[in-house]
């Protein structure tokens, strides 16, 4: 099994690349949602035009807007529940 | 000619030239044996004979056997026997040859090789291989300059036998650091083989692999960064008529909300100035440099590698300008004679006026610097003059370590900083800065610290101040920095992986096998991949901890506080664990590597897309034909014949930029001169035309 994003070997759905990737951009959620009012696909949307975002917490954020993956389901895409 | 002598080993033929003219009562006989210059001088009653060793003579090689791993049998062998390069192998065998005839009719040896690990390995390997085991009739000479005076008191004051701390030290790094590189690039390598059927030279080491480790980890936490919002507020606050540049005393505000409440209050509100805080601040001379900081300076000034400012000091060193640079002093003992070296200073113009200035203030002490190394004191330069033009960066070093020898005798620098506190609706606090010089003090000497000064006008407290514009900046968390070689060498230095002498090279070697790229450092994905393999074959190699504790230990033998035999045992035990745990984790980590391997090759060959197609990389293609280089598109089997003539000589490596005239890809050449250049690949390109090329 390839991972979703970047279809490296991993036996879970993100390798560990993007699982961590994926974990932060969970974990920086409330502290956006806080600062700015915004609502999860906003801010995934902020956070993949912004140039300090890392490259592959940009893949992993473009790939939940694209997918429309809600917050709960990121949760668990990047194991931190 | 002379029946009897005493045979002198120096480090180099330069050093060898510096200490035969030093020592040399009268005339100088130089003749040359195959290639190898030889010195004849008197000195007093002692018929000496000078000749330089090329560096290390000798190396550690694998004794017999496969090449497999685990490996533990290791010896001393001479280095023709290791170079590809057979005319570099026919130079080193005819130098051991000649040092090994000299040695036959020498009474007495003398090793003058560089006051340091490798230069007392250097000797010793000579001394015992080439020299008959010349070891118990050998003595050591001891000196940081290759000036006369010094090269004559090492001489006058030589040890009265080899310096084995020193040599028991480097012969145990050497025995470590070759079992650890070896059997460790050798796991890899066979990964690699064993699984995938190619062979790939890939390394790793005891330095190398915490250092890459350490990139890697930098790495990951910039790729994975995740920006935080937040807001900064700065002010024009008009105060007795002069506007001044303030900014919120809350450095970050962490919503938009109380962003604009804080706006809200101040804008309209009168504010009064309620301290003014200031501050003298003495701030010391920097310490003389050791080479760790002299070359984070160099790379922070002239954006020269930590290899180049090595190489620029060791040739410094050679023309004996400077003291021994491969230190990690940055103390000045007086024994180096401050007024002699301030005095010949003078009669530089350069320095002429800034040494006089020093030497008029009577009283000599310069400043001290925390570290200390018991071989050689810090870099200084030794007051003579360029015999030379030295070359522009030769010149930049050069000037550096003057002018920091000289700031460490100067006065403190003093400033004073003031702070102004304004408040705004009694609650909203708004800081303004100043500082102003009062003292310039070591800063005349050395003008290269970054030292800027804001003077402030006159303010009292009670002064009422109003506002004349807020803005609210939106502002993003940064990720870490890069690492740049600079910095790279500074954090190996604080977390004391490698030696003052190996962690350049280490830092090159990194570059060289493609794990790491770019000035601002990033780690490749064949770097990423060789991290991975190391975490899970060897995890104890990546830890800056085992390095720290061998390194401890290796320092201990220097010190003779320990044997090299107790540093070895716990080499080997490491070693043993490694390879137990390795031998059971191997599934897979070959095919990746080789993955990694190929898109490492082919990222090092992509030059830039094709102009033609538009789809596919310009890539370097050797003919089979003809054997010459070239340009081509990677879309050549598709029917693009897009071609490029390319230099037939030199090394040619892709930056990644485009020409800013005809928009080609531009590439870097190598080893056509002294220095790389840079070079649009378009024969038809404007910029040619206008040089007439």
């Amino acid at each position: 099994m390839g991972c979703l994003i970047c279809n490296r070997p991993s036996r879970k759905p993100l390798c560990s690349r993007h699982a961590l990737a994926c974990r932060k951009v969970v974990k920086q959620f409330p502290i956006w949602a806080k600062s700015l009012e915004v609502s999860w696909f906003s801010y995934l949307a902020a956070v993949v035009d912004r140039s300090e975002t890392g490259e592959w917490a940009k893949e992993v954020s473009r790939y939940l807007l694209d997918k429309l993956i809600d917050l709960d389901e990121a949760t668990r895409l990047a194991g931190c529940h | 000619m002379w029946r009897k002598y005493n045979l002198v080993i120096c480090e180099k033929p330069a050093a060898a030239e510096r200490i035969a003219t030093a020592l040399g009562d009268k005339e100088i006989l130089r003749e040359e044996v195959d290639g190898v210059p030889i010195y004849r001088v008197v000195r007093g009653r002692a018929k000496l004979v000078i000749v330089p060793a090329l560096g290390h003579l000798y190396t550690l090689t694998q004794d017999g056997g496969a090449w497999t791993f685990p490996v533990f049998n290791l010896k001393w062998t001479p280095m023709y026997t290791e170079v590809q390069n057979e005319d570099l192998a026919k130079k080193l065998r005819n130098w051991i040859n000649v040092i090994s005839s000299l040695s036959k009719r020498a009474s007495m040896f003398i090793s003058a090789c560089d006051y340091d690990i490798e230069g007392s390995v250097i000797a010793y390997t000579i001394l015992r291989f080439a020299c008959n085991n010349g070891c118990p009739r050998a003595r050591r000479m001891k000196f940081s300059t290759l000036t006369k005076k010094d090269i004559v008191r090492a001489y006058e004051r030589m040890m009265k036998e080899l310096d084995y701390p020193l040599i028991n030290a480097g012969i145990i790094r050497h025995s470590v650091d070759w079992l650890f590189g070896v059997n460790v690039s050798r796991v890899l390598m066979t990964l690699l083989k064993e699984e995938t059927g190619k062979f790939e030279i890939l390394s790793a080491g005891r330095v190398q692999s915490p250092t890459l480790y350490a990139l890697a980890r930098r790495e990951v936490a910039i790729k994975t960064h995740v920006p935080i919002p937040y807001w900064t507020i700065e002010a024009d606050i008009l105060v007795n008529n002069n506007i001044l540049k303030a900014s919120y005393h809350q450095p970050r505000i962490g919503t938009l909300k109380d962003a604009h409440a804080i706006k809200e209050r101040c804008e309209g509100s009168l504010g009064v100035v309620k301290r003014v805080e200031k501050r003298v601040c003495r701030r010391r001379q920097p310490s003389p440099f050791n080479l760790s900081a002299l070359q984070t300076e160099a790379y922070r000034l002239f954006g020269f590698s930590p290899l180049k400012t090595q190489a620029i000091a060791e040739r410094l060193y050679l023309d004996a300008l400077i003291s021994y640079p491969r230190t990690s002093s940055q103390r000045l003992p007086p024994s180096i004679s401050y007024e002699e070296i301030l005095t010949s200073l003078q009669l530089n113009p350069a320095y002429q006026e800034l040494a006089l200035g020093i030497l008029s203030r009577g009283n000599l002490q310069p400043t001290q610097g925390k570290s200390d190394d018991p071989a050689h004191p810090a870099i200084h330069p030794t007051g003579n003059l360029p015999k030379r033009t030295l070359e522009r960066d030769e010149a930049k070093i050069y000037d550096l370590i003057v002018r920091r020898f000289l700031a460490s005798f100067a006065d403190y620098m003093i400033r004073e900083h003031v702070k102004l506190v304004i408040e705004f609706d009694q609650r909203d606090v708004f800081n303004v800065y100043g500082s102003r010089m009062i003292r310039e003090g070591w800063l005349r000497y050395y003008p290269y610290a970054s030292i800027s000064t804001n003077e402030l006008p006159q303010v009292k407290v009670g002064d009422e101040a109003r506002l004349a514009k807020l803005i609210v900046h939106e502002r993003f968390s940064q990720p870490k920095p890069r690492f740049n070689p600079g910095g790279l060498l500074k954090f190996m230095e604080k977390h004391n992986l490698g030696t003052k002498s190996t962690r350049a090279e280490i830092i090159d070697t990194l570059y060289r096998r493609g794990y790491i790229q770019g000035e601002k450092i990033s780690v490749t994905e064949l770097g990423f991949e060789v991290v991975n393999a190391l975490r899970r074959l060897f995890p104890e190699l990546t830890s800056i901890k085992l390095t720290r504790e061998l390194e401890k230990q290796m320092d201990d033998v220097e010190r003779g506080l320990s044997t090299p035999k107790n540093v070895m045992f716990a080499a080997l035990e490491h070693l043993k664990l490694i390879f137990e745990r390795a031998l059971t984790k191997t599934d897979g980590l070959g095919a990746r590597l080789l993955r990694s391997v190929k898109k490492a090759r082919y990222s090092q060959e992509v030059l830039g897309k094709c102009p033609s197609c538009g789809k596919g990389n310009l890539i370097i293609i050797v003919s089979r034909r003809t054997k010459k280089r070239f340009i081509g598109c990677s879309r050549y089997s598709e029917g693009c014949k897009f071609g490029l003539p390319l230099p037939q000589r030199g090394l040619i490596q892709p930056t990644g930029s485009v020409c800013k005239l005809c928009s080609y890809p531009v590439v870097r050449v190598k080893g056509l001169g002294p220095k790389p250049w840079r070079l649009c690949v378009n024969p038809a390109c404007p910029s040619k035309k206008s040089r007439g090329e």
